[in-house]
């Protein structure tokens, strides 16, 4: 019989907030990332506000900025979901413009009441979200090539559903929901909150959640643990999809008059989100929190842009250096040792 | 003198892994450095490799002063590496592989024939001859992955060879291969560095036995003289009385049958039973089909034909999922890629196959990952928030451990479980095994450790090409037995 | 993550060009539009897209205003119409004295001219009028009679009929198309004896669409006698497509806008005959004047429909360069 020394646990000191080399850590997680990227956010805003002449920091604007956020955090928080497991959405974009439509049609064309198009504007967003993730998880399809057809195939069918702009201008129950503010804040973005804090539930403290990171990270691992990847793999896009369903109702709630053109490259500004947000493209990593934090900087950008009447094309360039600069931060924490 | 190191240092962070490092050898001799995961032998190869640069001490090279830039600059100045970890590209061939950057062209293009010829020429003369040069590395086994691994090393001609644990992968015939290549390389002037756990090996290999722990070389033994145990104890600073626990016997109530189980390609008509608090190991040479053998009896692969029972109940596994709910457990061979989510945390990793329920509780999960922690002596001790890859290999290991004991199973089946773990680690995991056969749990363990196969086990099942060759009562069998029918011939 | 010295002057150096391009595309582009202290006034015009024809209107736009003393803030919305919306509501944050909107092709941007009313700022369209009315003047042409004169226009040049292609611009929603092709069409189904085979390729309102589009109705067609374009630019590319098929004698070619290319070929007297005088300048200059008659109280009409004489060889040449926008 083996004799060895019993092992003793000496108790280490632990401290809730510790920083040491270059580490900020709370209760254990590593903050560092998300402290950085909340340093940009307060600086962004201190400068926004000289160089907008005063109007940034104004009521009227910040009701703006919490309003033209909403769709992007939505469609940012799906994304991450399905980059947390290893793949891409990039139907979103469309899967807003369909949502979008169809919510609209069966409003003034079929006559349905409001809440039911609604309901059927995310429900249709889930099916979606269930074939590509059914494409990609069973039959093995790369995500990208996927999500690259289902943008066009679901873009072509809005066009055969309806060539010409759907007018709800004249519902007002349906667009309340994308207009109304409640003391400053507007009803969508509050909307768009409770969907990031159930997001972050479902990730941190649920079986499914977990297992969607550790799929992302091995996905062998996973299946040899005893968990059905394939069912994390479509949930993600499920849940990819209902975003983008709820994305798509918020936007034809608020504009009044859909377009079928609406939605298109949405996808990439959700994707840019979650990038800054810290998550790896590759799957495995990556916060809600994070994210929250990337669609503000980007919603902050935006805004300090525009209001600055800044050509669109020096948006892409300024949001294609962060994203690079982004990466570049993250590149070194992500090699392995 | 050749290769002299004095007083070498090396800090990450406010960790100091190499405490002064002296040594000095010379060229035409085996060295052998010994110590256990975490002592600082991984980065003593990377400073010599030219992979991390050392923060204080000196290297000297033929009594010049030696400075390395750069792994390049290492391979240039005559030592080259041969890691732990594969870095062979899987989707080339071995000929493309071996001579990387270095392509014989005719033309301006690739001239395949004096390639192929070329790496054929290198293989022979280092009589790794099996391997066929126009073969996908993909498609090789582990073992000749690794040998070709060698061989690419050697196609510089380097003066000094470090080999990290070269021989975990191999086994009988390729081992031997090793063998007489490392005393080959002796023979001809080459300074071999060789890093191993294998304890025997190392004694009979090398010329002089180095024991490192905490960062420095604690001693030098003769390996003419010195035993196992003595290494074992200079390495874990403490007595250790053996190695192996005492075999007991099982209570004879089976829970596993195995009935002509087959999988056309990988494994042939397998049958055996297995029983409570039992340790059943499976004996064979790489690519005699044990671990196809397992997965299959653990649902993650489909059986063409043959029966599993549990308990006596007849079962069909179609997912992984079903078995672990039966009460199987499988340690797979490679943590790595099949065992670990390395980006994830220590306590995810713990808690990954006992996820269930609507909402999780934050309270047991800590709580379950802190008691695996502490009962396999898991270190270090606040892993519990590091991720996984920041553990040593035999940490590492006992993390997969803990995954499959939370599950509670009943039977559990071990794949290698003490490939490239060092020794005071495995005694810890040796310990453990035997206190889960005490339990009452049985337990299938798959080893290419012939000794430990042998030790460890109640009854040894033996494999060769797919079958089942012979079942031995280990009490009653030797090591050189159980490798003959391994190997083929018969025994006298 | 570890900080050290080679991310923080990544990080310091990507900061400072961040926030250089912030700094120096604000100059090239129009300061923010603000309320100065001395009460001049600021008028926003959002534009959903700035192509050539909507530059061109821009332009008019900003000279006009400038000349009456304003100062004018111009914004591209590329074509998204929530970013419209978002300009518009920037332009109300800011605190602008009135709003001139360029709808493009959108048929409605409800939300726009909701913020603008819930603010009280006086919204005058140009170009494009908004199916919703709550907008305070239009200035703009008539498309679908612009198409309707052309119409006509090929009717006494062929009184025995023929076939007519049509060439859309696209994309299907784009109510200045729509509205163009249904004037046209109107005029010739009104005659009886013309077969009208719309091309099924949208021109994409440039040249070369035009010329693909075309390309593959002569393809399909031995016979054609006149083309419609929705605009001049692509007539031009059809024009092209005919003269390589060696089919330029077989038809005539007709489009609207009327910039000076197409003046010119008209007065070639080759076989491009018709356009419909179309003016950015003209609607910009115009939308301005409303909103100066808005700013000070005086009477205006709503709905301010332009001018749009059809231009034919014989009074071509009293519009010769008179279109600024090229």
């Amino acid at each position: 019989m083996c004799k060895i020394n019993p092992v003793e646990k000496t108790p280490l000191p632990t401290r809730f907030v510790t920083i040491q080399r270059g580490r900020l850590e709370v209760a254990g997680n590593d903050v560092t990332m998300h402290f950085i990227q909340f340093l940009v956010v307060i600086a962004l805003a201190l400068i926004a506000n000289p160089l907008t002449n005063g109007v940034f920091f104004t009521a009227n604007n910040f009701t703006n900025l919490m309003r033209q956020m909403t769709t992007t955090g939505l469609l940012s928080l799906g994304m991450l979901f399905v980059i947390l497991a290893g793949g891409v959405d990039l139907s979103v974009g469309s899967i807003v413009g369909f949502s979008a439509i169809i919510a609209a049609g069966a409003t003034v064309n079929w006559g349905f009441p409001v809440w039911v198009s609604f309901l059927l504007g995310i429900v249709t967003g889930a099916c979606w979200g269930l074939i590509s993730g059914s494409l990609v998880a069973w039959f093995k399809l790369a995500p990208f090539v996927v999500t690259l057809a289902m943008m066009t195939f679901i873009r072509g069918l809005i066009y055969v559903y309806s060539e010409i702009a759907i007018s709800t201008r004249a519902i007002p129950s349906f667009t309340a929901l994308g207009s109304a503010v409640v003391f400053g804040i507007p009803i969508s973005t509050m909307i768009m909150a409770i969907f990031f804090v159930i997001g972050a539930v479902f990730l941190n403290r649920t079986p499914l959640g977990r297992s969607t990171i550790a799929i992302g990270g091995n996905r062998e691992t996973v299946r040899l643990a005893g968990i059905s990847v394939e069912k994390g793999i479509i949930t993600t896009y499920v849940i990819s999809g209902i975003c983008a369903g709820v994305g798509g109702i918020m936007l034809a709630s608020r504009l009044g008059n859909i377009q079928p053109s609406l939605g298109g490259s949405h996808e990439l500004d959700a994707i840019a989100a979650c990038v800054i947000g810290g998550a790896n493209l590759a799957g495995g990593k990556g916060t809600v929190q994070g994210t929250v934090m990337g669609v503000l900087i980007l919603a902050v950008m935006n805004n300090l842009l525009s209001l600055r009447n800044v050509e669109p094309y020096w948006q892409w360039v300024l949001k294609g250096m962060i994203i690079i600069a982004v990466v570049l931060l993250h590149s070194r924490s992500q090699k392995r040792g | 003198m050749s290769l002299v190191l004095r007083e070498i240092r090396k800090s990450y962070g406010r960790a100091e892994v190499l405490r002064g490092v002296s040594l000095g050898a010379g060229y035409g001799q085996v060295v052998a450095i010994v110590g256990a995961n975490g002592a600082g032998k991984s980065t003593l190869i990377k400073i010599l490799a030219g992979a991390v640069p050392k923060d204080s001490g000196d290297l000297e090279l033929d009594g010049r002063p030696l400075e390395l830039k750069g792994p390049r600059d290492a391979i240039r100045q005559g030592i080259c590496t041969v890691y732990q970890e594969l870095s062979l590209v899987t989707e080339l061939s071995v000929a493309e592989n071996l001579l990387m950057g270095v392509l014989p062209k005719r033309r301006g293009l690739i001239d395949w024939s004096a390639a192929r010829a070329r790496a054929k020429e290198i293989l022979t003369s280092i009589r790794f001859d099996a391997i066929d040069p126009a073969a996908k590395i993909r498609d090789l086994s582990i073992a000749k992955q690794q040998m070709v691994e060698i061989a690419k090393a050697l196609v510089s001609k380097p003066r000094i060879l470090v080999l990290d644990e070269p021989s975990a992968v191999l086994s009988g015939s390729d081992l031997d291969s090793l063998y007489d290549l490392v005393v080959q390389l002796r023979d001809q002037g080459t300074l071999v560095l060789y890093v191993s756990h294998r304890l025997k090996e190392v004694l009979n290999l090398a010329d002089r036995v180095v024991v490192m722990k905490d960062g420095q070389f604690v001693a030098e033994l003769d390996p003419k003289e010195a035993t196992e145990d003595d290494i074992i104890t200079l390495m874990a600073g403490r007595q250790i009385e053996a190695i192996y626990p005492e075999r007991r016997e099982g209570s004879g109530v089976p829970t596993l049958t195995v009935g002509r189980l087959t999988r056309v390609g990988e494994f042939d008509d397998v049958s055996f039973q297995l029983r409570s608090g039992e340790i059943l190991s499976i004996f064979g040479l790489v690519g005699s089909g044990r671990s196809e053998l397992v997965e299959t009896i653990f649902g993650a692969r489909r059986p063409h034909s043959g029966s599993i029972s549990i308990g006596g109940v007849a079962k069909r596994f179609n997912a992984p999922a079903n078995a672990i709910k039966t009460g199987l457990a499988l340690v797979t061979e490679d943590r790595q890629r099949t065992g670990l989510v390395l980006g994830l945390k220590v306590c995810e990793n713990i808690n990954l196959a006992t996820m269930h329920g609507l909402l999780l509780s934050m309270a047991s999960r800590r709580f379950d990952s802190e008691l695996m922690i502490n009962k396999l002596s898991i270190k270090p001790e606040r892993c519990r928030n590091m991720e996984a890859w920041q553990l040593s290999g035999g940490n590492q290991q006992k993390v997969v451990i803990s995954k499959w004991l939370l599950t509670n199973p009943s039977i559990l089946i071990l794949d290698e479980p003490t490939r490239g773990v060092d020794m005071a680690t495995r005694v810890d995991i040796y310990q453990k095994i035997d206190e889960l056969a005490v339990t009452g749990i049985s337990i299938l363990m798959v080893s290419s450790d012939l000794t430990e196969a042998v030790s460890m086990a109640d009854r040894v099942l033996v494999m060769r090409n797919g079958r089942v060759v012979k079942e031995l009562d280990a009490a009653r069998t030797s090591e050189d037995e159980v490798l003959a029918y391994a190997i083929g011939g018969h025994y006298v | 993550m570890k900080m050290n010295v080679r991310k923080l002057v990544i990080l310091v150096t990507v900061g400072l060009l961040a926030l250089g391009t912030l700094i120096m595309s604000g100059c090239t582009a129009e300061e923010p539009a603000s309320t100065p202290a001395d009460k001049s006034i600021t008028i926003g015009m959002a534009n959903l897209a700035l192509g050539d024809y909507f530059t061109g209107m821009r332009n008019a736009v900003v000279t006009a205003g400038e000349d009456l003393g304003w100062t004018v803030t111009a914004t591209n919305a590329d074509g998204d119409d929530a970013k419209l919306v978002e300009d518009v509501e920037n332009f109300i944050s800011q605190g602008v004295d009135g709003i001139i909107i360029s709808g493009a092709w959108f048929n409605d941007i409800p939300a726009a001219l909701n913020a603008a009313e819930a603010a009280g700022i006086p919204v005058v369209l140009v170009d494009r009028m908004f199916d919703s009315q709550n907008f305070t003047a239009w200035v703009g042409p008539d498309n679908e009679f612009m198409g309707e004169q052309i119409g006509k226009y090929i009717v006494t040049q062929l009184p025995d009929g023929g076939t007519a292609v049509i060439i859309r611009g696209g994309p299907p929603e784009n109510t200045i198309g729509i509205n163009r092709t249904r004037g046209v069409t109107k005029a010739l189904e009104a005659a009886g004896n013309f077969k009208i085979e719309v091309s099924p390729d949208f021109g994409g309102w440039s040249t070369d669409g035009g010329k693909i589009a075309m390309e593959n109705m002569l393809a399909r067609f031995s016979k054609i006698d006149v083309v419609f374009s929705e605009n001049d630019s692509m007539s031009f590319g059809a024009q092209s497509a005919a003269a390589d098929a060696g089919r330029s004698d077989e038809m005539f070619f007709t489009g609207i806008d009327g910039a000076n290319p197409a003046i010119l070929a008209i007065l070639e007297g080759g076989n491009y005959k018709a356009t419909g005088h179309n003016d950015a300048n003209v609607i910009g200059a115009e939308g301005v004047a409303v909103m100066a008659r808005i700013l000070a109280g005086e009477p205006f009409n709503k709905i301010n429909v332009m001018d749009s004489p059809i231009i034919t060889i014989e009074n071509a040449e009293q519009f010769r360069n008179a279109g600024l926008w090229q």
